[in-house]
Formats: C-alpha cells, structure tokens, sequence
C-alpha cells in the first residue's frame, strides 16, 4: 500500500509537472499534493485507530482544497464543499465508531480489535459506524454524491486521489479493522457495496463527461472491494484495491492526456466532452494504447491485472451458499457485463470512428510531452499481469467461471460495437440522492437554521424585551405611587400640620378678653374632669 | 510583592498612569499599552514555565489579610486577599495574556479618545486577569464585577451604531448573572468556615505554620459535632476550603448533611443553579446568550477579541472552579441536564450561525456552539472530559481571536460586514485567505489545529461519562457538521470565485505588517498546541484529577 502510494504520488506528480506547467499557482499545486502524500501515508502507517483519525481529515482536508484548486471555478468550489461536508458526515461516524471502540475494547490499537466471528449487536453497531467513515471516503452509497462531482478539480487529482488513494483509503480501513465486523455487519456492508456498484455501473454508461464515467466506474469497482470485504475476503479486496489503483491512475492520467492535448489544440472547445470527440487514435496513438490495456484491466481481460483479483472476488461469492450470495453473485456478473459497456463506449466515443472535431482543431492535436506519455506507459504496464509478481498476487485457477466472465466482458465490448451509432444518449437528469440532499436536506438545514434565529430573535430577545418593558411599567407604576401615594402622604401630613398651625394662630389674637374667657373655659373643664366637685 | 501580584496590578498600574498622563502624550498610549501588555505575556509564560506539573495545589500563592470583620455572637467573616494558578487557571492565565497583547496590536486602528480608550482596555485587561488569579470568592467577585465598567464604556463609546443599546443589553445581562452569584456568596458566607483559623481562634495552635492536616480534621470533627462556640467561627471565602464539605456549619443553610428546601427544591441544588445560571450568562449558553451577537457586533474589534477570547472562559472557569467545586453533589444531580444545555448550545448555535448575514455575528454565535463543548467536556465529569473542555477554552480563545481579526480585517477596509457584499477576496488578498483557511478549518476541528483536539477530548469525555447516554456524542457531532458547514459555506462566499466587493472603490490591500503579526502569532498557537496538545493537558492533568476526586 505504502509503495502503492508514493509510486502512484511519483507518477502524478510527473504528469502534473507537464499539465499544470502554465497554472500560475503551480508552487500551492504541489504544496497541495505534498500534504495529500503525508496525510494519506500518515493513516497507512497509522498503528491505531485515533492517529488514522487525524490523518484521515487530513485527506479530507486535503482533497477539499486540491478540488478546489481552482477557486474561482464555481463549479470546483461547490464540488470542493460537497465532498468535504460529505466526508465531515462519514468522519463523525467513525469518529463515534472508534470512541464506542475504545470504551469495548479498552484500545484502539487495531491489532486488538476482533469480534471472533461472533454476532453482538454492540460489535456490529461498531463496525457499521467504522464503515460510516468508508461510505463517505470511498464513496460507497449513498455518500457517493461527491465523487462525480469531485471531477472539477485537476485531472491528475482525479488520478490520485479520486481513483488511486484517498478513495482507497476507505477500503484500506475496513480491510484493516475487519476482524471486527460481525456476519451480520457484513451483510450490510455486502448490500452497500453491491447497490453502489450496480448503481454506479449504470450511471456511467449515461456520462457524457470524460471524467465522470471514470468517476462512475471508479465508485463501481470501490463497490466491488466493498463487497469483496463482505465476502469475509479482506485479502482479495485488497488485491483489487491494488490492481485498481494502477490501472485506474492509468485510465485517468490517459483522459488527462486527452484533454490536455484537446485543450491545447483549441482552448475554446469543451476538452472533457467525449461527445464532441472521435477518431484521436490516429492522433494520440500512445494515450490510445495506454487506455486499451488499462481498460482490459478493468474489465477483467485474462492476462490484465484486473481479471487476476476480480476474478477471486467472483470465485469466493460463486462458493458461498444461500440466496443472499447467489443474489451478490449475479450482480457482480451483471456488473461486469456494465463495465465492459461503459469502458467500451468511452473508447469508441473518445478513439474509434472518425473526428467530429473541426479540422483545424484536428490537425493541432498532437501527443503530449515525454512527461506525460512515460506516465502513462509505466500505468499501463502496471496494469498487465506483471504487477501480480510485484505485489505477490496469487493467481486464480483458471476454471470454468473464469472463462465466464471473459466471455461476459467480450459481450459487453461486442454489444458496444453494434450499437456504435447509438452511443451518445441524451440524457438529462438530476440525481434522484443529490436531488434528496439538496432539496430536502440542504433547504431544510437552513430553513431550520432561519427558524432558529427567528425564534432567537422572537423569544430569546423577545422575552429580554419583554422583561424590559415590564421593569420600565413596574417603574413607572412605582414612580406613580411613589408621587401619589408616599409623596401624598407626606405632602398631606405637611398640609394638615399648616392648617392646624393657621387654626391655631387664630387662636392668638392678641384680645386679652379672648385669653382670659379661654383661661377661664379651661379651668372648669379641669374641674369638671378632675374630680366632678 | 510576589509574581502574581505584578502580573495582576501591572495593568491596572498602567491604567491609572495613562489616564493621569497629559494629553500631549496620548500617542504613545498605545505603545505603552503594547509593552505593558508585553511585559505581562512575558510574566505569564514565566510563571508557566516554572508551574510544576507534578503537583495539583496552588503555586505561586500570595495570601494577605484584607477585611476581618468581627461579627460578635456570630464569629468572625475574613476576607483574603488570595492569589494562586493551579492547572485549571495556568492555561487561562496564559491566554489571557496572549490575548491582551493581540488585542492591544488591534486597538492601534482606535483613533478616537485614544487615552481614555487604553486607559480602559487596560483596566479590563487586569479585572480579567483577577478573574483567573483570585482565590477568594470575594477577590474573584470584585473583579467579576469590575470587569463590566471599562466593557461598557468600551462598547459603549468605540462601538459601532447600535453601541448604546448593546452596552447596556451586555450590561444588564451580566449583572443578572452577578446578582445570582451574589446571593450565594451570600449563603456560604453564612455557611463555610475556614478550618485554619478557627483552629487559631479556639486556641488548638498558636502558630499559622504548625497546622497540619490532623488539626484541621480535629476542627472538621468540631464543625460536624456542632461544638465551636459561634462566637469563635471565622467565616471564609477562600476556595481551598469552600471545595471541602468538611468545612461547612451543620445547621448552616448550605450543610450538606441537613437538607434544607426552599420551595421544595434542596438549598444547596438551587444555589448551584443560581451559580450555573450566573456564569452560564458569562459563557455564555443558550438561551442566555443573546446579548453575545449584540455586544460583538457592535464592539470594536479588539474589545470582540478580547471578549471572545478570555471574557467567555471566565464562565467556563466559574463552573469548574467555583459551581462545581462547592457543590460537587449537584452538579452531579443536574449533569445529565447540564449535558443537554451543551448540547442545545452546540446546535441551536451552529444553526444560527449557518443563517446569519453578518459576518461578524455569524462568528459570535459560533463562538456560542463552539463554547457549547466546554459545557459538555465539564458536564462528562471525567478526566478526558474536563481537561477537554479546558484546552477547548483556551484553543476557542485563541481561535476566536483569529475569527474576530478575520472580520475586523474586512470591516477596517470597507466598512462592511455582510457576507453577500464580498466575493473573491481570494484573489486579491491571497497572505489573507491563508490565514482564513488556517482559523477556519481549525475551528471546525481540522486535526493538526487546537480545535481538533478540544473538541474531540470534550466529545470523547461526554461518550465515556456514566451522566448521560451515548447518543448526546452522536448529537454533538452533528453539530460539528454543520459548523463545517457554515464555515465552508462563508469561506466560499466571501473568498473563493471571482473578486467582487459591493463598494468597487475600495482597493483591497492584502495584510499590513502589524496584521500580520498578530495572525503569525496566533496560527503558531493553534497549530503547536495543536501538535503538542500536552503543552496544556500536562500542565492541567494534575489539577483536574484532583478536581475530579471531589465527585
């Protein structure tokens, strides 16, 4: 994986030397790439779950700003979002997963992990948070949205980290925890893996955009791996994982020559719509080659690196009893026979036939640099059976199922071939999942999020408005009764004290008769009250 | 004059010399603003490196006799005058410092009353610091209360248009919060006793340096039976003895072991809560926070800085230091709703954070969600939890900081805030957006970035805590979504796509030196103790361990 990695990170760094040489902002690319390469080696050589964690955003974090390299694309910037808050979704998943694991387990150390086999419900809640975290990296439905989209970003980026590795660090995560998925949690990652391939597969057929057919397939043939795991055959997936990645790097290095030289010859034409193509054999005969092999791989032509771990995955479901595994045999059949339609249909529409570009486009068209076309050779050898020797693939007996589904993959190419008229469909549509999260999730977000600051506004701030005025009433009342009813009581007391002083200043008229009839009035009532004599 | 004391009065010094200094002068307030509060980072990171770790009492204590008041039949009230960091304020310490040197570099835009403005700054500087320094319940209050004055002069006069109503929203709001604090003070002034100088007053020793901790339980054992003659209780305000329920009066109103009601509600749960609400205002937690936007948009934005940045933890420091470390027993009987406070904080800010049109109050209320994992770090009650919450503090501060500058950048430019008037920036300001990327990503837990570590330390406490179930994590991660979501959502509005601003005549400059500065300093932070996240968690382990035994 390590040597996958960085070998892979070599090669697209070759490639990009060419491609971006006219950016600008070359020196953030490779800063960018840089940081992508430590964070993606961090969580291989990551012994235990918490470090992977950190390395794990690092990746997301990393792509989000290699997709949103050009920043002023809205297109790559939404796509930038997207796939972050996709993953940030997946992140919090495992991230709860590894916290439930450290409180089961009492480490995160991944070698300590295991369930034995055993079916708890705890342990499969567990394990299906961790795969929470694959689902969103590798794309698997339905987080999967991002990676078509992802495709705005640079086209070497789309080789390595939306086909060869970040992607893969999905599937390289379940692969090493997988001693702790219950059988029950692998039938549930089985199912994901199996929706996300057969729904990819068909998607890709439906792509006009060069890279989003690879995105398609790229999503496909993680759901592959995934149900590789499933099947109890961690090894196998991740042979998969490795000859995907090479042939797969190789497929999108051979689309970046495309455009590249596409592009080159005529700067106003849309370089990624294979619509628009045709007849580039003559012209980009190297490319053309790379992405024959490469494509071979991926359909699982004998002699290519994909027939030798695709074929395993087959074989394991083919010997596993019950309804459940003959259902995820067939679809991997039918997936098959889909792989060989949508590569088979791409090359037709991007090499075969003849150019429906302007001659004078045509004739600029030209093979690219020897940075690009040694990229791309190196891929392609990559993706033969070589690479089995490399990385100690066994290889499967040849048997009657192999024979299958060559001859499947052979059918696929051979339908492609007749209806080589009828290949550019015309077919509008809004992904019914990214149609889900946009209306309904997106919009309810921030119709909740509007809701929560009006009633922050209404109630919150109304309730301090309202205790305000009540304090203002209240005061307003108290100065009342204050004026009223204290100061009445006062003023009355200093009123009643001035009329009984003016009445009794009456009484002090200076008439001496006055006094003395007074005198006199007084000492009779004393003797009258004194003693009634 | 110890260490802590020339850390706390240097800027309150300071104050008084800029505000008696004559007019003519006032330019140079704001270079002696930046030494002072130089020197004090200086002082600060001193102390830090001298903290030893290894131990979890107070260092650097300091301890004078302020007021001694004979109360007669009743005892005696002694008020200290009690400075010590221990693990859980050295972090706060520290920040506090770093905060006020980067708020003193951002206050050199202030060009109005420039001597009454760094006169004030510096007041507020110092009450903060006796926040994080004081050890007395009534040292910690006055400075609580202090800190109100020069933070409504300074809104209220350097603020924007709305100053005045939002002055006296902050205003008011606080001072609720300090009347509830009040009346508890109140109850344990009636009810704690301080061991060691009872002991003095009964006479079991003569000497303060021969008590040791035999006598001390000797006079707990004589407070449980009820047998100090009142006349000889010395009431006390000091934490070290408030934590211990040893301390307190039987037939007190507070006695754990006598269980009072009021309104059928135990006496010492509904002080805690009074406590809670008190510094929950100061956190601040919904739904007590909505002075926060109102105060941060209409503050300058060094006074944003330095209100989100160290303000806000003295709410989060009240509760570990003072709410629950007096009443361990109700904390734990509230923690499950006080996990779902954080809970709601988390979310019900990020959403109103997601919805907002200004720039500036979008960052206040996710500064409300983001200060909504201290509260669930501290609710957990484990280790992971409360040292989670502590570093969360401190990573908030100094990210917050950052977030603040960010605005202040955009609005010393243009004179605007809304997010839907800029567009591009990117393009012209690209040292700017670096920085932006660096705040923003860190904020939203970006691992590498202090954030990411706070944040994960406070969720992984809140999932291991016995107070409540599972699922409070599983919800508080999702608001760790959607702050990644408001967060990139504003990131791609203001500065990715082509550069467009509402007022085309302004030519936008990418950071000036003096920005610079502070942004370098602050992202060097983020990231070291981002890396090295046992820069703090060694020096508040300890502390917290011991904190935790309480419970």
């Amino acid at each position: 994986m390590l040597i996958l990695v960085n070998f892979i990170g070599l090669l697209v760094g070759l490639f990009s030397i060419e491609y971006m040489r006219n950016d600008p902002a070359k020196h953030r690319y490779f800063g960018f790439i840089g940081l992508f390469l430590f964070s993606m080696v961090g969580i291989i050589l990551s012994g235990n779950l918490f470090q992977m964690y950190f390395f794990w955003e690092l990746v997301g974090f990393s792509s989000y700003l290699l997709i949103g390299f050009w920043y002023t694309k809205p297109e790559a910037i939404a796509a930038s979002k997207k796939a972050f808050l996709m993953n940030k979704i997946g992140d919090m998943s495992l991230l709860i997963g590894i916290f439930l694991c450290f409180q089961h387990f009492g480490s995160t150390q991944i070698t300590s992990l295991t369930s034995f086999g055993q079916n708890s419900d705890d342990l499969t809640i567990i394990g299906l948070l961790l795969f929470g975290g694959c689902i969103a990296k590798s794309a698997q439905f339905p987080l999967h949205t991002w990676l078509p989209d992802a495709m705005e970003g640079p086209t070497p980026i789309s080789a390595l980290i939306h086909a060869a590795t970040m992607v893969a660090a999905g599937i390289y995560l379940i692969i090493k925890v997988f001693p702790i998925f219950t059988p029950s949690a692998l039938i549930w990652i089985s199912t994901i893996g199996c929706i996300s391939m057969l729904m990819a597969g068909v998607k890709a057929i439906l792509q006009s955009d060069i890279k989003k057919v690879l995105a398609y397939s790229t999503i496909s043939q993680l759901g592959l791996m995934v149900l590789a795991v499933g099947a109890a055959s961690p090894n196998s997936a991740f042979y998969h994982l490795l000859t995907h990645a090479f042939f797969k790097a190789g497929l999108f290095l051979s689309a970046g020559s495309v455009i590249y030289s596409v592009h080159n010859a005529s700067p106003t034409i849309d370089a990624q719509n294979m619509y628009l193509m045709g007849g580039l054999r003559k012209k980009l005969p190297i490319t053309f080659i790379s992405y024959i092999i490469c494509t071979a791989a991926m359909i699982g032509l004998p002699l290519f690196s994909g027939f030798i771990s695709k074929d395993q995955i087959i074989e394991i479901w083919y010997h596993k009893a019950g309804l459940f595994s003959q259902v995820m045999f067939i679809s991997l059949l039918i997936s098959s026979v889909l792989s060989a339609l949508y590569m088979g249909r791409q090359i037709w529409l991007i090499f075969g036939a003849s150019s429906k570009m302007e001659a004078s486009v045509t004739d600029n068209l030209m093979e690219d640099s020897l940075w690009i076309k040694s990229t791309i050779i190196i891929l392609a050898i990559c993706s033969t059976f070589l690479i089995a020797f490399v990385f100690h693939i066994p290889f499967p007996a040849i048997n009657s199922l192999s024979v299958i589904t060559t001859i499947l993959a052979l059918v696929g190419l051979i339908a492609i071939y007749f209806l080589r008229g009828k290949l550019m469909i015309t077919y509008h549509y809004q992904s019914i999942i990214d149609a889900f999260y946009e209306n309904q999730i997106a919009k309810n977000m921030v119709r909740l999020a509007n809701q929560i600051s009006a009633f922050d506004r209404i109630i919150f701030d109304g309730f301090t408005i309202l205790a305000t005025n009540i304090t203002i009433i209240f005061s307003n009342l108290i100065k009342w009764l204050d004026y009223t009813l204290i100061d009445g009581f006062v003023n009355s007391i200093v009123k009643i004290t001035a009329r009984t002083g003016k009445y009794f200043t009456r009484i002090q008229s200076g008439q001496f008769q006055w006094y003395i009839s007074a005198m006199i009035v007084i000492l009779l009532l004393l003797f009258v009250f004194s003693g009634g004599i | 004059m110890s260490i802590l004391s020339i850390l706390l009065f240097l800027p309150l010094i300071g104050s008084a010399i800029i505000a008696l200094s004559p007019k003519k002068v006032e330019k140079y307030a704001s270079w002696f603003t930046l030494i002072i509060s130089l020197i004090g980072l200086i002082i600060a990171l001193y102390i830090a490196m001298d903290f030893d770790k290894a131990t979890a009492s107070y260092q650097f204590l300091e301890q004078l006799d302020w007021i001694t008041v004979s109360l007669g039949s009743i005892g005696t009230l002694s008020i200290d005058y009690i400075l010590g960091v221990d693990g859980i304020s050295m972090p706060l310490v520290v920040l506090a410092a770093i905060i006020q040197v980067i708020g003193a570099i951002s206050s050199f835009e202030i060009q109005t009353k420039v001597k009454g403005y760094f006169s004030t700054y510096l007041l507020l500087s110092g009450s903060v610091m006796g926040c994080f320094l004081a050890l007395d319940f009534f040292l910690f209050f006055l400075f609580f209360e202090f800190m109100l004055l020069p933070m409504y002069f300074l809104i209220g006069i350097w603020g924007g248009k709305n100053k005045e109503f939002a002055s006296i929203k902050f205003f008011i709001y606080t001072l609720i919060g300090s009347i509830f604090i009040l009346v508890v003070m109140i109850g344990i002034y009636l009810s704690a006793v301080d061991p060691v100088s009872t002991a003095q007053s009964i006479g079991l020793v003569q000497n303060i340096n021969l008590i040791s901790p035999e006598i001390i339980g000797t006079v707990q054992d004589l407070i449980a039976k009820g047998e100090i003659p009142t006349e000889n209780i010395v009431h006390t305000f000091d934490f070290r003895f408030l934590s211990d329920t040893a301390n307190y009066l039987p037939n007190s109103i507070l006695s754990l072991v006598q269980e009072n009601n009021i309104g059928g509600i135990n006496v010492r749960n509904l002080a805690f809560l009074l406590l809670f609400v008190g510094f929950a205002i100061k956190l601040p937690l919904v739904p007590f926070h909505t002075w926060l936007p109102d105060a941060h948009v209409e503050a300058p934005t060094a006074i944003s800085v330095v209100l989100a940045g160290t303000l806000l933890k003295i709410g989060g420091y009240g509760f570990i230091r003072i709410a629950y470390s007096i009443f361990p027993d109700s904390a734990v009987h509230y923690a499950y709703w006080i996990g779902i406070a954080g809970i709601f904080s988390i979310i019900w800010g990020a959403y109103n954070s997601l919805s907002q049109t200004d720039f500036k109050r979008q960052i206040a209320f996710s500064s409300v969600s983001h200060m909504g994992f201290v509260v669930i770090g501290i609710a957990s009650l484990t280790a992971e939890g409360v040292n989670g919450a502590i570093f969360q503090m401190f990573s908030h501060g100094i990210l917050s900081a950052m977030l603040f500058l960010i605005v202040g950048v955009l609005y010393y430019r243009t004179g605007n805030r809304q997010i839907s008037d800029f567009q591009g920036i990117a393009n012209k300001m690209p040292a700017f957006t670096v920085f932006v990327v660096i705040a923003f990503f860190a904020s939203l837990g970006l691992p590498a970035f202090s954030g990411f570590i706070g944040e994960f330390f406070s969720l992984m406490g809140a999932f291991n805590s016995s107070h409540f179930p599972k699922y409070f994590t599983a919800l508080a991660a999702f608001g760790i979504v959607i702050g990644a979501s408001y967060f990139l959502w504003t990131f791609k509005r203001i500065f990715l796509g082509n550069f467009w601003i509402k007022n085309e005549a302004i030519l936008m400059t990418d950071l000036k030196y003096y920005e610079w500065i502070m942004f370098v300093i602050l992202a060097i932070v983020t990231l070291s103790i981002g890396i090295m996240p046992n820069l703090i968690f060694d020096i508040s382990a300890d502390s917290v361990k011991e904190f935790l035994k309480l419970f």
